[in-house]
């Protein structure tokens, strides 16, 4: 009832009289709960909490609690002021002219200065995701109030905007002439870090009063400070992190296998493009590998997918795209910038004589942000989707691969102007901005993102209403299924119970193997970044996965007992039921890992995959591949001999398979099963990649 | 109702051609008549609301607002015992 009370303290149109001072006499602890849960401390204007100011009189704690409450407003407050009157001093700036500056910006503050190292950082110590962020907010700003004619970008525009707001600060920065773009450079830094100013208040202070049940706010006079009530809570969030950042090196470990298979098959591979190219060439072809065979096995997406425009795209060709944008990207703008910093110890030299040369190398654009025509851009991606039957290319694959990574400037602004709700991409998840015929990159975004994660996002997150989505979704179950039986588990796949009262629903997927009986729910998402959004997830999918669950459960548990024909399909003998049951709710993405919903555990798709094939050395780099000193340590790699760290040393069962899931068994760093000695706990070196 | 002597329901509160009914009550009813203890009552009927149960009254379509405004009228609402 707390989160129905929340769901009510969340909305405006309703009025129920006297509850909430109901609520706030009888069980005050729960009406506080809510208050925070319903992030009522960003709304200081709703109705509900005039309601909650009223009922401050039946309870001390509510009353505290609206003193804190008006201490968010009045932070919330000063930052919006302050960021409305930075934007005033850019009100003119066009679209195309805020994301020029935004490029400067970028270049001066987050790009790394060193990249022989293992995690190249920016060197003003700020958080690039967090600035990507800011920037996605400023650019919605400017998308809202844009003229659909300003976003159909022209040689003519795009000449007019470079030359007042680009070349005066990089060509002409001693020059009189410079003064208005350099007074909107600095004003575009200050406007930045309001906006991160506000985001870091919302996320690290708002959302966490409201969705970090591991904390609590205690005011002490007109400040606020953080008290610790939960650590075991507070940490779940960092270890899910942590266990992402260990999936990604999974993967990766996983696309080395398999690409060393394509290679002793077809020597071919190994040399991808120009030789001076081909080690880049062959990382995005192992980053593309390893995004694909998670989005396969994990996401259960098809090796085609459609596009917004409902053209198909190979996937793969489509992934390897992105990447080779990317090691393009990194090694011709971000590393050929930070050689040219070294050399001249001045960001705007660098950036200056990284323009020039590419003039001199045959014209080509390297200035801090890039444009070209569709056409143009259709005609660079043909030259990857190269096959042996299609040997000079495809340019309608490269075309529909286009649109997949594409960012519709003139879309969202109507969109927005519509006041229509609708998600926005993040510049990671679609990073080739369309305005008009012309198409726009920021290559400090491209060389720099995560693009296993915007595909996953780009398909699970923007796509979550194409109409493939849902086959990916009943593609996972029989992907666990396949595994299973080659455990040698009998599998029942979506069987639905007869209809009764109680509407069970679809059973996704059944499992029997040594009197264990196996309910599993499987839930496909998409990665998500901030608590609150994790918050959502709980109390509302997981939340209505465990209810289902315990419904289905119920309904199997009938079937068993009393319909021979079921238990036939299970493979279980006349008389003999299950002893052990084991109902797992399997979700793709990684929150709320093992927890607990409707009494029911929350695990990851992938652990169950990894549980299953028995791989989990590959969660662990013990061989130093990504952690850049491979070869080094040939004691560690003995270490990563998969036998010693088979989950079932003793043979597989599937009660000790229940056990390898239910003590988190495919986590665990510290020992190997056998053979060796303690291994190097990854979770300490490892940084996570989410605030 | 067999529960806790509650508020009369006030069908003032029901939306313009719905009936004089409340289906979070009527929920309720069969569950407490099937011997669901109260506490698992009361957490499968909020979990309705939470789950955007019902879609339909009769044959018109419930909005959200149409819900919420069922729901907070309900007598499940007014009777909830303070420890749900």
């Amino acid at each position: 009832m707390s989160l129905a009370l929340a769901r009510y303290l969340g909305q405006e149109p309703v009025a129920a009289d006297g509850l909430v001072t109901r609520v706030a006499r009888e069980a005050p602890e729960a009406l506080i709960r809510a208050v925070r849960h319903a992030g009522l401390v960003l709304k200081p204007h709703s109705p509900r909490r005039v309601e909650l100011g009223h009922a401050a009189s039946e309870a001390e704690p509510v009353a505290e609690l609206c003193r804190v409450l008006d201490l968010f407003a009045s932070a919330h407050r000063e930052r919006i002021v302050a960021l409305e009157a930075h934007k005033s001093k850019l009100a003119e700036l066009s679209v195309f002219d805020l994301l020029l500056y935004a490029s400067l910006y970028a270049f001066e503050v987050l790009v790394p200065r060193d990249f022989n190292v293992k995690t190249p950082a920016p060197p003003s110590g700020a958080n690039a995701q967090v600035a990507w962020d800011a920037l996605s907010d400023l650019l919605a700003w400017k998308l809202a109030e844009a003229s659909t004619s300003s976003l159909k970008l022209t040689d003519d525009s795009i000449g007019r905007s470079i030359a007042r707001h680009l070349r005066p600060v990089l060509f002409e920065s001693r020059m009189a002439s410079a003064g208005e773009a350099l007074r909107n450079l600095r004003a575009f830094h200050a406007l930045m870090d309001a906006q991160i100013e506000l985001n870091e208040f919302i996320s690290k202070s708002a959302d966490a009063f409201s969705y970090d049940d591991g904390i609590r706010f205690e005011r002490r006079g007109d400040r606020l400070g953080i008290v610790d009530v939960d650590p075991a809570a507070r940490s779940a969030w960092r270890r899910d992190g942590l266990k992402l950042d260990r999936l990604h090196g999974y993967w990766f470990h996983r696309a080395v296998d398999t690409y060393v298979e394509q290679v002793a098959a077809d020597r071919a591979t190994w040399m991808i493009g120009r030789p001076e190219n081909a080690e880049a060439n062959r990382l995005a072809w192992l980053r593309a590998l390893q995004a694909q065979l998670r989005l396969r096995e994990a996401y259960g997406v098809a090796d085609e997918v459609a596009s917004d425009s409902g053209d198909t795209v190979n996937l793969f060709r489509a992934l390897l795209s992105l990447d080779l944008m990317s090691a393009f990207f990194l090694q011709d703008f971000l590393a050929a910038f930070a050689e040219r910093v070294d050399a001249s110890g001045d960001w705007r030299v660098a950036l200056q004589r990284l323009a020039m040369d590419g003039l001199r190398e045959g014209l080509q654009n390297r200035l801090p942000l890039t444009w070209s025509s569709r056409d143009s851009k259709v005609s660079n991606i043909t030259g990857w989707t190269v096959t042996k039957s299609e040997p000079a290319g495809n340019p309608r694959m490269a075309s529909a691969i286009l649109d997949f990574w594409t960012y519709d400037m003139v879309a969202t602004a109507e969109r927005l102007q519509r006041n229509e709700p609708g998600l926005q991409p993040h510049l990671f998840e679609r990073p080739v901005l369309k305005f008009g015929a012309t198409l726009v990159q920021l290559p400090w975004v491209v060389a720099m993102q995560n693009n296993s994660t915007a595909a996953i996002n780009n398909l699970r997150r923007l796509g979550q209403r194409r109409g493939q989505a849902r086959d990916e979704a009943r593609r996972i179950e029989p992907g666990l299924a396949g595994l299973l039986e080659k455990r040698g588990f009998r599998t029942l796949l979506n069987w639905v119970p007869p209809r009764g009262a109680d509407d069970a629903g679809e059973v996704d997927l059944i499992a029997v193997l040594d009197e264990h009986l196996f309910v599993i729910e499987v839930k496909s998402t998409f990665m998500r970044r901030s608590q609150r959004d994790a918050w959502l997830h709980a109390t509302t999918t997981l939340r209505k996965a465990g209810q289902q669950l315990r419904r289905k459960v119920e309904a199997v548990s009938l079937a068993i007992a009393s319909d021979p024909g079921f238990c036939t399909m299970l493979g279980l003998a006349e008389g003999l039921i299950p002893t052990q049951q084991h109902v797992w709710i399997a979700d793709t993405c990684i929150e709320c890992d093992h927890q607990r919903f409707g009494g029911f555990l929350k695990i990851s798709v992938e652990e169950l995959l990894i549980a299953l094939r028995d791989d989990r050395h590959l969660l662990n780099d013990h061989g130093g591949l990504l952690a850049g000193n491979y070869g080094v340590d040939e004691a560690r790699e003995v270490d990563a001999s998969e036998s010693g760290w088979s989950l079932y040393p003793d043979g597989f069962s599937a009660e000790r398979f229940a056990e390898v899931i239910e003590t988190e068994a495919v986590w665990d760093v510290r020992t190997a099963t056998r053979g060796g000695r303690s291994l190097q706990s990854a979770d300490s070196k490892n940084v996570a990649s989410r605030e | 109702m067999r529960h806790l002597g509650l508020w009369f329901y006030n069908l003032t509160n029901a939306p313009n051609g719905m009936a004089a009914t409340n289906y979070y009550d009527d929920l309720f009813s069969r569950l407490i008549g099937d011997g669901v203890p109260l506490p698992a009552v009361i957490e499968r009927v909020a979990g309705a609301y939470l789950d955007g149960k019902p879609l339909l009254l009769g044959k018109k379509k419930l909005t959200k607002k149409e819900r919420d405004i069922l729901f907070w009228a309900s007598d499940v609402v007014k009777g909830c015992p303070p420890d749900a």
